[in-house]
């Protein structure tokens, strides 16, 4: 109903390989420049560099829909990483660890260096990088880099259009009955 | 109402065995209607089903715990290359419980074809017609004329261009008019499996055992033994250990398509010409975004109520790639993830949500050399994958679905149109959209496609060499196993499949049940 979320399997054969290779030269140039920050919450199924490239695309994707302010910005990112996992955790094994994979893929110094034209990390990355980035995938002859740009797109837009603080901005009045979050127990 | 017997998987202590006249895998649009027909029939069911057992009032209409509870994957299961994402139902009702109720019977064509390329007898639609007008009875499936803004578009759009179209019929009692009903009906008036059939064959004797995946048939000679089944977490995810064995002489399996072929795979039933897995269909669904000068409000009202299907037999029903038209108002996930935009882009797109107008196109599949579906084939651990690949013939319907699309839009008064595709861009006439989409490039995933309507995969037949089952389910080579689900049909269907699902399974439920008892039932002795 949503998208395919996924990138193709030959795709993540590609990917594997870029990616074996990719940690191969990752170890070589040390890994001072990857190592993720331990994150305080415990996740079920995003990893670490997962949620570290999350909250640095959604601000990207979703651009002046994002509360700009501090407080209500953090909630929102906040809130869609949890919701991410969440989705995620639900997902058959096979796609959860491709979702990693995408994600671990992502995070290695020398994809970074490649896609984003700098070896800093996602969380430091300029949003303008990220959105070169997004738009050149999007439009790429290459077909992993117009899958990769469709899964992180709709993993933005996943993780926000089900929040309340996005409903007022596009006019949605919310669901025309309130129910407490029986199932699945989230607000 | 005596006591309804319900086991649930995720918290069951001990392995668990459940003896009866039959076992059914699955709880949808066949293992329900076979269910309650069997027990009908005074035997003693016994039904597995992955997915959980919610009410009505845990529905709370936010669409991620929706996805991510009553579907299988999220919503999402992608195609082996990704490019199409399948949308299945995994919960207790299957599918009915997040359709959107669109009741159609087989079209005429439809099932000429069978008769007259795939030798299939008994399934004119005079022969159907008894058992269409059962499931009608049962099932409220009835007219509906309160139709949203999304939906007067199309029509308005139709109308102008004097496209045939026409009012779908809905399976609801007591409908509140929401347009919620993908995220499960939250006041029971979706006359789905989990609020009919199922509590009526539990209340004929039926036991359900739920949240347990069934890992395989038992085997032994041409006969299957029982079901193997895993029991799963509370997210249906991985197994926590217990086992449940369903045992019965009778074996139905209804896991709809990529699941019913998938469990065949997994438990080497005899397929001496291959033909498991094969054939599987999608109708692939493909988007085109309008916004209308007014106010659309997509999120709201019967999603689906008006049909077109002016083009669906265009060029014959073995010719070119034919399609249906369909209004596809969601709720912001759904409706925003059409669109690819990136920060501004996609502020713009969803700033004018309230004026959003988007038509769905199901593209048939199945009825011509170039169109043979795809397969299914399993993971190293024995889950399933459908292979699907997307070629000219495919194509040719996407590209025409966006030109039709685009005019009827037009037609209806849309201020621009662009096709739920990132490589496309708006535009502003139809003349304009003409042109631009019989240029645009049309490549994976950048056209947005998915498919609510897998079906096949079981394919029914008079001959092994080209079916699974028979046209009563039955299957060619293992002798107490039937299949009674999407999954046999041998095409895609060229509308919403759910009530051909309900009706061909009443059918073959009803002559399973006489086979097995002996006796001749009446209809399938609703009450």
């Amino acid at each position: 109903m949503e998208s395919r979320i996924l990138v193709s399997r030959r795709g993540l054969l590609q990917a594997g390989l870029a990616g074996s290779v990719a940690v191969w030269i990752g170890g070589l140039l040390g890994s001072a420049g990857c190592r993720v920050t331990p994150v305080a919450t415990q996740r079920v199924a995003l990893t670490p560099q997962g949620e570290e490239i999350i909250r640095a695309v959604m601000p990207v994707v979703l651009g002046p829909l994002l509360p700009s302010g501090g407080a209500d910005r953090a909630r929102a990112l906040d809130a869609g990483v949890a919701d991410l996992d969440d989705y995620l955790a639900h997902l058959s094994l096979p796609l959860q660890r491709e979702a990693g994979d995408v994600f671990g893929t992502l995070g290695l110094l020398p994809v970074r260096v490649l896609l984003l034209r700098s070896s800093r990390p996602w969380r430091e990355a300029a949003p303008e990088t990220i959105e070169a980035f997004l738009g050149a995938a999007r439009a790429s002859r290459i077909d992993l880099l117009r899958r990769m740009f469709a899964f992180l797109q709709s993993m933005a837009v996943l993780a926000w259009f089900d929040q309340r603080a996005a409903w007022p901005a596009i006019g949605y009045p919310g669901p025309p009955i309130e129910r407490p979050p029986a199932v699945g127990g989230r607000a | 109402m005596s006591t309804r017997e319900v086991h649930v998987g995720t918290t069951l202590e001990r392995d668990l065995v459940l003896d009866g006249d039959v076992a059914i895998v699955g709880t949808g649009a066949g293992g329900a209607i076979s269910a309650s027909t069997l027990a009908r029939a005074g035997l003693r069911v016994v039904i597995v089903e992955e997915g959980a057992y919610r009410t009505p009032q845990e529905f709370t209409l936010r669409e991620l715990p929706a996805f991510t509870r009553l579907y299988h994957d999220g919503g999402v299961r992608p195609t082996k290359d990704g490019a199409i994402a399948v949308v299945q139902g995994r919960t207790v009702g299957g599918s009915t419980t997040v359709n959107w109720t669109s009741s159609f019977r087989t079209p005429e064509p439809t099932l000429r074809y069978w008769r007259e390329h795939l030798g299939i007898e008994g399934l004119s639609a005079a022969e159907l017609a008894p058992w269409f007008e059962t499931m009608e009875h049962d099932l409220h499936i009835e007219p509906w004329q309160l139709h949203n803004v999304s939906n007067q578009v199309l029509a308005r759009g139709a109308a102008a261009l004097g496209w045939r179209h026409g009012e779908i019929r809905r399976n609801v009692r007591g409908c509140a008019n929401l347009g919620y009903c993908g995220l499960g009906c939250p006041i029971g008036a979706k006359q789905s499996m989990d609020v009919t059939a199922i509590p009526d064959a539990l209340d004929h004797g039926a036991a359900l055992v739920t949240r347990v995946r069934a890992e395989r048939l038992q085997l032994r000679g041409d006969r299957v033994t029982a079901i193997e089944g895993i029991a799963l977490d509370a997210p249906g995810v991985r197994p926590t250990g217990r086992r449940v064995q369903l045992r019965a002489p009778w074996v139905v399996v209804a896991a709809a398509a990529l699941g019913s072929p998938a469990l065949l795979l997994r438990s080497e039933v005899p397929d001496p010409h291959g033909r498991i897995g094969t054939r599987t269909f999608l109708q692939t669904h493909n988007y085109s975004l309008a916004f209308m000068p007014e106010v659309v409000d997509p999120f709201s009202g019967v999603q689906q109520s008006i049909y077109v299907d002016q083009l669906t037999w265009r060029d014959g029903v073995a010719g070119r790639a034919g399609f249906n038209m369909e209004a596809a108002g969601a709720q912001p996930v759904v409706s925003m993830n059409f669109w690819k935009g990136i920060g501004t882009d996609m502020a713009d797109f969803a700033r004018r949500f309230r004026h959003l107008h988007t038509l769905v196109s199901q593209i048939r599949d199945g009825f011509h050399a170039d169109s043979p579906g795809g397969t299914v084939v399993l993971r190293d651990d024995g889950s399933a994958v459908l292979d699907y690949r997307l070629d000219d013939y495919f194509w040719d319907g996407v590209r025409s679905s966006y030109l039709a699309m685009a005019e009827c839009q037009f037609a209806a008064g849309a201020e621009r149109v662009h096709p739920a595709c990132s490589d496309a861009q708006w535009y502003r006439s139809w003349p304009e959209a003409h042109a631009g989409i019989r240029a645009l490039r049309l490549r994976s995933p950048n056209v947005f496609l998915n498919s609510t309507h897998p079906l096949g995969g079981c394919a029914m037949g008079p001959d092994p060499r080209t079916s699974v089952v028979d046209t009563f389910g039955r299957h060619h080579q293992v002798t107490n196993l039937a299949v009674l689900d999407g999954s046999v049909l041998p095409t895609s269907l060229g509308v919403n499949p759910a009530l051909s699902i309900y009706a061909l399974t009443a059918r073959n439920a009803t002559a399973l049940a006489e086979r097995i008892t002996g006796r001749r039932l009446v209809s399938r002795q609703t009450g």
